[in-house]
């Protein structure tokens, strides 16, 4: 019995090897050569030629005040984009759950955001936040809410709105769909018992409808925050992480060290400590979701 | 072609190989050798076109070495250069800047030209001599640029305006421009284009006799440059420019009639013109309105990447660059800029094309061009560059006064230049 046991472990280990070894390859050993280099003053105009210089990069990180600043406005891009295109895709998961005319055009015309180039986006949105000629402005001075050029993207204050608002108009088709998905898999059954027994429209998405997709939202947010600490293009088009660092994320930060400082040591540096906080988010949404796992056993 | 025949095919064609015998390696070895040439100015409206067009010209005459054309933007040209170069490749022919050419060198991007070429047959001018490192030549001049005030004669006289020739006078006529309903001015006042904001800035702080660096040492708090900082800072915050134009949008407002006056390389009149021909005879150029006589030069090298793995065919290109035909070409395609060699002007190629030149070169001769890149610090211009980026973005878009934002990215610059 145990030798046949142990005869079904080996053939399962070879049937996974292909996977485990290409995972390796394509991912694994970037990882660690990203963590090696980070540890290392390597130059971008001689990758080959790099010295073991320990935790140097590391310190002289945290000793700036700009990467400090860096770090708190990655946070609030991720929190940002992540609540935004989480409640903007339950609303139009809600909206495109329910039975209307047109609800297939609605459908495929939801998804046109997700689908166009990030390229595409970012210059049509510098269009749209231009000063002097951009759309936006035209149309809130023409309603009277604003007089004279406002600086979406060029003001400081602004800066991070307007790129969080590009942000989530380009990502939120995704939340809605993955959460219509989940909405499709609610029973209506526990819906209509809920409304004969009293239970109205918000009462009903709070106390079933939401606890039915809350572990589909757990992933969602979980891969909505791992993709915004690596979101580079939209941000680097709209303002290159200006003004001021207004917009400056980790991974603009790394860019700049590595690619136009040529820095890669340093860059390899702020690339680990991006790596560590996916980690840290993956942690805690495995500690959030075996807590709610005990918690739904327990009941 | 199922797997059973296969060996029978692969017989036949080796044996028809044989029987075509040595004339048929001969030919296959005939074949044209590739290079690859990058130059930013490829993406650009009018020279793109002649670049093209000098390009084929060598081909027809060399149908033994064909050219890659590698078009890359010039925001992303040198980091593109750079990550390629940097990993053992990268085109066999480049161009770069003056504030990237050095470190280039340093890094061994650069064949030193001496065996390939032969350069004292050339007829170049002394600013070749900038490309020497350790008495090596490892670049050719390609353009040496400068910075100027380029201004709409029409708009101008609309308000019965003269050139300005100083700070103030250019205060003067923009407020009448404005008052008139037109920009007065235009830089790049976007934080997406942090690297050619430099230039902008420089023209400022070189007016107002500042320096960015002495004998290694950053002087970006320096009373000159904290006066050009704060007099772009003045005219951004008085209204007289468009904000948030990137340099594309404010070349582009130019020649639709809606900006006055903007500093810029030489090569932009030709460039405007080709985008509206209408401009042609309504473009002026003159010197800039600031009083030490000082403006920005860009010189661009081009050189043989030490990574080709033909250079032979790379010099034969470089060499007919800089042959009589290739410079006047060049001459053309850059708008009429100094080239890498002494010109015979006596037929010259712009002709009654550019009328605005006779003004371009009396521009030139009343003021004194002084390099970009901070003196004894170029292995540190880009990140030199990011700090005085991120002062001018305090000064203009955070209400951080000139002399503070500079006194801070002094401190950041001596850091830099410390390491």
């Amino acid at each position: 019995m145990q030798s046949n046991e142990r005869a079904i472990n080996r053939e399962a280990w070879f049937g996974i090897a292909p996977a485990v070894l290409l995972l390796a390859a394509v991912q694994g050993y970037p990882i660690l050569r990203g963590i090696y280099l980070s540890f290392t003053n390597t130059s971008l105009l001689s990758p080959n030629r790099s010295t073991f210089v320990g935790l140097r990069n590391f310190t002289a990180l945290f000793n700036l005040d700009s990467f400090q600043i860096t770090m708190v406005k990655t946070l609030v891009y991720a929190t940002g984009s992540v609540i935004g295109a989480v409640v903007l895709g339950l609303a139009a998961a809600l909206v495109m759950n329910g039975a209307f005319p047109g609800r297939r055009l609605v459908r495929a015309m939801i998804l046109v955001p997700w689908a166009t180039p990030q390229v595409a986006v970012a210059l049509v949105f510098v269009w749209i936040f231009n000063a002097d000629y951009g759309v936006l402005n035209y149309a809130l001075s023409s309603i009277g809410l604003i007089d004279g050029g406002v600086l979406w993207l060029n003001d400081p204050d602004l800066a991070m709105g307007s790129v969080l608002l590009v942000t989530i108009w380009k990502i939120f088709p995704f939340s809605a769909l993955v959460l219509l998905a989940a909405l499709q898999s609610v029973p209506a059954s526990l819906e209509e018992a809920a409304r004969i027994d009293g239970a109205r429209g918000f009462a009903v998405l709070t106390e079933i409808t939401l606890p039915g997709i809350r572990r589909t939202i757990l992933v969602l947010v979980l891969f909505l925050s791992i993709w915004s600490l690596r979101r580079f293009e939209l941000i680097w088009l709209l303002t290159q992480g200006g003004p001021v660092r207004a917009t400056n994320t980790l991974v603009v930060d790394l860019y700049r060290q590595g690619f136009v400082n040529a820095h890669l040591g340093r860059a390899a540096a702020i690339g680990v400590v991006g790596f560590l906080a996916s980690i840290l988010i993956t942690i805690v949404y495995y500690y959030v979701e075996q807590r709610s796992a005990r918690r739904a056993g327990e009941a | 072609m199922s797997f059973r025949k296969f060996p029978y095919a692969a017989a036949i064609g080796l044996g028809i190989a044989g029987l075509l015998g040595p004339e048929w390696a001969a030919a296959q070895s005939a074949s044209p050798v590739t290079i690859e040439f990058a130059a930013w100015q490829f993406t650009e409206k009018g020279r793109g076109e002649k670049l093209n067009a000098l390009v084929d010209k060598f081909m027809q005459g060399h149908p033994d070495i064909k050219i890659e054309k590698v078009a890359v933007p010039y925001p992303q040209f040198e980091q593109t250069i750079f990550t390629q170069a940097g990993q053992g490749a990268g085109p066999d022919v480049f161009v770069l800047g003056d504030d990237a050419f050095p470190k280039a060198v340093n890094a061994g991007f650069f064949e030193p030209l001496g065996e390939l070429m032969d350069l004292p047959s050339l007829n170049l001018t002394s600013v070749n001599e900038d490309a020497v490192i350790d008495g090596k030549q490892y670049g050719l001049v390609w353009g040496a640029n400068t910075y100027n005030l380029i201004y709409n004669k029409e708009l101008l006289s609309s308000i019965g305006a003269k050139v300005p020739a100083s700070y103030e006078e250019f205060l003067d006529v923009a407020k009448r421009l404005q008052e008139k309903g037109v920009f007065a001015f235009a830089f790049r006042t976007t934080s997406a284009e942090t690297a050619g904001m430099w230039y902008d800035v420089s023209n400022w702080v070189y007016g107002a006799g500042g320096r960015w660096a002495k004998d290694g040492q950053p002087e970006f708090d320096g009373p000159q440059v904290v006066e050009g900082v704060d007099r772009l800072a003045n005219i951004y915050k008085s209204g007289y420019v468009p904000k948030g134009a990137d340099a594309a949008t404010y070349r582009r407002m130019f020649w639709e009639g809606k900006v006055a006056m903007f500093i810029d390389n030489l090569s932009l009149p030709g460039i405007i013109a080709a985008g509206n021909p209408d401009m042609r005879d309504k473009i002026g150029v003159a010197r800039n309105p600031f009083q030490s006589g000082d403006h920005a030069s860009l010189t661009t090298f081009i050189g043989i990447n030490a990574n080709s793995k033909n250079k032979k065919a790379a010099a034969e290109f470089m060499s007919y660059l800089f042959s009589q035909e290739g410079q006047l070409a060049l001459y053309e395609l850059l708008g009429g800029v100094s080239v890498g060699t002494k010109l015979d002007l006596s037929n010259n190629p712009l002709g009654g094309n550019a009328p605005w030149l006779g003004e371009m070169e009396a521009a030139i001769e009343a003021q004194r061009a002084v390099s970009t890149v901070p003196e004894g610090l170029a292995q540190k211009a880009s990140e030199l560059r990011t700090v005085m980026s991120e002062a001018l973005e305090q000064v203009l878009f955070n209400g951080t006064s000139a002399q503070d934002a500079m006194k801070k990215a002094q401190e950041q610059a001596k850091a830099i230049a410390a390491e």
